[in-house]
């Protein structure tokens, strides 16, 4: 059963992919603008909110792929003293019992106020678009719940032993910051 | 019990940081904890909010642009091409090769403005080039973490972002103002270098070459690897600071323009451009979390008091501006032996903002200070993160003593340069109130 678990950490890798093709997309928006204002003098209605829709959506859909990977900065000069399994023990106590809980909570926060959205079809108030905003949230949400996932998936390998904190399981592996 | 929870704060925050847990989660649930004696069960809606607030502001979309651009140029191979082409100008000279790498490191920190990165990427084609003429391994230690910590003051820098969005300043004036600082910094670590090397030559030795290059070869080499990256960040940068562009626009201009040069260069290759890509959204996503809980800190921080606390603990002292910034520069630079730059800026700007306003600083005066300091204390031993990330890729023939001596002439550099800055605000100012006009 925990095999099988393990392997829905192809979830935060789904969402990484998405997330890349957001950044790739969010180049091109405001290429996009950019070009249109300054070559044809006509600034699209539409490029500030997709600019930051994009930015919020792909740092949470990225969240989960990072933490997978270790991209979140760990101060351990201190803590890498402790033995490897202390460390672990330490990891677990917080992922099962404070992170995992206030993430899941976001998400459930965010996932009520995504459904909201979607039913009322509720719309950007401020801005001249007035786009739809389900589908920020609904990213939002989406984002929260699978870092929720990877925070239990990594918390299971560190009571299994599998994985030292700081290092990514996968190859992947990079050094952040 | 209840008034005390600001303090109790940090207090938790740092032993949950000391602990080993990330950052960014180390914030967060400090704030949950905390956050349930105010706010109760309408706690994670609260919560909330700072994540949508985080996730909805235009300014922090340029973060992913910035690091794309720096991103792309390292991966592909532009990066060390430029190391070499900089090695043909500055090698012969006594230190060349630590020259070059403080060039790189500059040209690379206004590309990346991602800290730790810099330093990575350039020490691990500078070291093995520096352990080959038999440079002093003070000397390569300190080069190599007093260029990675440029990335803090030489624009366009993340840590600018950030502040300017928290502060609420414009980004585009705090960009200007940092700019005579960070040549500053560059023109006194270079001219230490010089000199050093100078009347100590086995300190840094100069590099014969095995054969002499021509002029004309050296103008081409010099042409492909040097001027793109150049024209490139100069356009960005100008762009930025005559207010042509918005920030973000500056920034997705920059990366389309390094993918360009790559392309042109045939280094783009597909593997190059998705490694970009996943260090890209890795590096967003581990700065944007701690946005999120350095917001959810301070607000709960503030509603629980916090701000009262520090501005009556201010008060009763009864101190003059120059006391008072002194304070705050001490707190600041006692922060950053532990905590990463986002988070000192995301803690520590919104208490202080109200501060110095009330004392009347010069907001970017005091940003400009700010930055300083936290590169300085980046570099400060015996916990600086510079040492840290120096350690993951030094040779293992160099020991921390040879790191911490090393770094010592640049911590008196950069305090140099905040002593200017404090002494002389115009080299602060000056470029700013340009804009204004």
């Amino acid at each position: 059963m925990n095999a099988l678990f393990l392997r829905l950490d192809g979830v935060s890798d789904l969402l990484a992919k998405i997330s890349m093709a957001m950044v790739v997309m969010l180049v091109a928006s405001i290429l996009y603008e950019v070009v249109s204002r300054y070559a044809f003098g006509a600034p699209t209605l539409w490029s500030f909110d997709i600019s930051y829709m994009l930015n919020g959506a792909l740092f949470l859909l990225a969240s989960g792929y990072s933490l997978k990977v270790e991209a979140h900065v760990r101060i351990d000069f201190l803590s890498s003293r402790l033995s490897l399994r202390h460390q672990q023990l330490i990891n677990l106590f917080f992922y099962f019992f404070l992170i995992g809980p206030s993430f899941f909570f976001l998400s459930y926060v965010a996932g009520e106020k995504a459904i909201s959205a979607w039913i009322t079809a509720e719309v950007e108030s401020v801005s001249p678009w007035s786009p739809l905003v389900w589908p920020f949230y609904g990213a939002i949400a989406i984002g929260l719940m699978a870092f929720t996932l990877q925070v239990y998936i990594d918390g299971i390998r560190y009571l299994q032993g599998d994985k030292t904190p700081g290092k990514s399981v996968t190859k992947d592996d990079m050094n952040h910051d | 019990m209840i008034e005390l929870i600001p303090l109790w704060m940090f207090i938790i925050l740092f032993v949950f940081v000391f602990l080993g847990i990330p950052v960014a989660l180390s914030l967060i649930v400090t704030s949950v904890v905390f956050g349930f004696f105010t706010f109760g069960d309408m706690l994670f809606n609260q919560l909330y909010g700072a994540i949508l607030h985080t996730a909805s502001n235009f300014t922090l979309s340029s973060i992913p642009l910035f690091i794309l651009m720096g991103a792309i140029l390292e991966k592909t191979g532009l990066a060390l091409r430029l190391f070499q082409a900089l090695q043909l100008w500055f090698g012969r000279l006594p230190g060349g090769l630590a020259l070059s790498t403080i060039v790189m490191c500059a040209i690379f920190a206004a590309a990346s403005g991602v800290v730790g990165a810099v330093e990575i990427v350039v020490g691990m084609m500078a070291l093995p080039a520096m352990a080959k003429y038999k440079y002093n391994k003070g000397l390569m230690a300190g080069t190599v973490c007093a260029g990675g910590s440029l990335g803090t003051i030489i624009p366009p820098s993340i840590v600018v972002v950030v502040y300017a969005s928290m502060a609420q300043l414009s980004i585009g004036q705090l960009f200007a103002a940092s700019l005579i600082p960070g040549v500053m910094m560059v023109a006194f670590f270079m001219i230490y270098m010089v000199v050093a090397c100078y009347f100590k030559k086995d300190l840094g030795p100069a590099v014969i070459l095995e054969q002499q290059v021509a002029l004309s070869e050296k103008l081409l080499i010099t042409a492909k690897a040097i001027l793109p990256p150049l024209l490139l960040i100069s356009s960005v940068l100008g762009s930025l600071l005559l207010g042509i562009a918005s920030p973000t626009e500056a920034a997705a201009v920059g990366a389309a323009g390094a993918a360009l040069i790559a392309l042109v260069f045939r280094e783009l290759s597909w593997p190059s451009f998705i490694g970009a890509l996943k260090t890209t959204i890795q590096i967003t996503a581990m700065i944007m979390m701690i946005v999120v809980g350095g917001t959810m800190f301070t607000s709960i921080f503030a509603v629980s008091g916090g701000g009262w606390m520090i501005v009556d603990a201010i008060n009763s002292l009864d101190i003059g501006v120059y006391q008072l910034t002194f304070i705050l520069m001490a707190v600041i630079f006692l922060a950053g032996f532990v905590l990463d730059w986002i988070s000192i800026v995301l803690i520590f700007v919104p208490i202080f903002t109200p501060l110095i306003k009330t004392a009347g600083i010069d907001p970017i005066w005091f940003a400009v200070m700010f930055m300083v300091v936290i590169q300085t204390s980046y570099l400060t031993p015996p916990m600086a993160p510079s040492i840290f990330y120096l350690k993951s890729i030094a040779p293992s023939d160099m020991t921390y003593r040879h790191m911490y001596q090393g770094v010592m002439p640049f911590v008196i550099l950069q305090l140099l340069v905040l002593l200017s800055v404090v002494m002389f605000p115009m080299a602060a100012t000056y470029l700013p109130s340009l804009i204004t006009n």
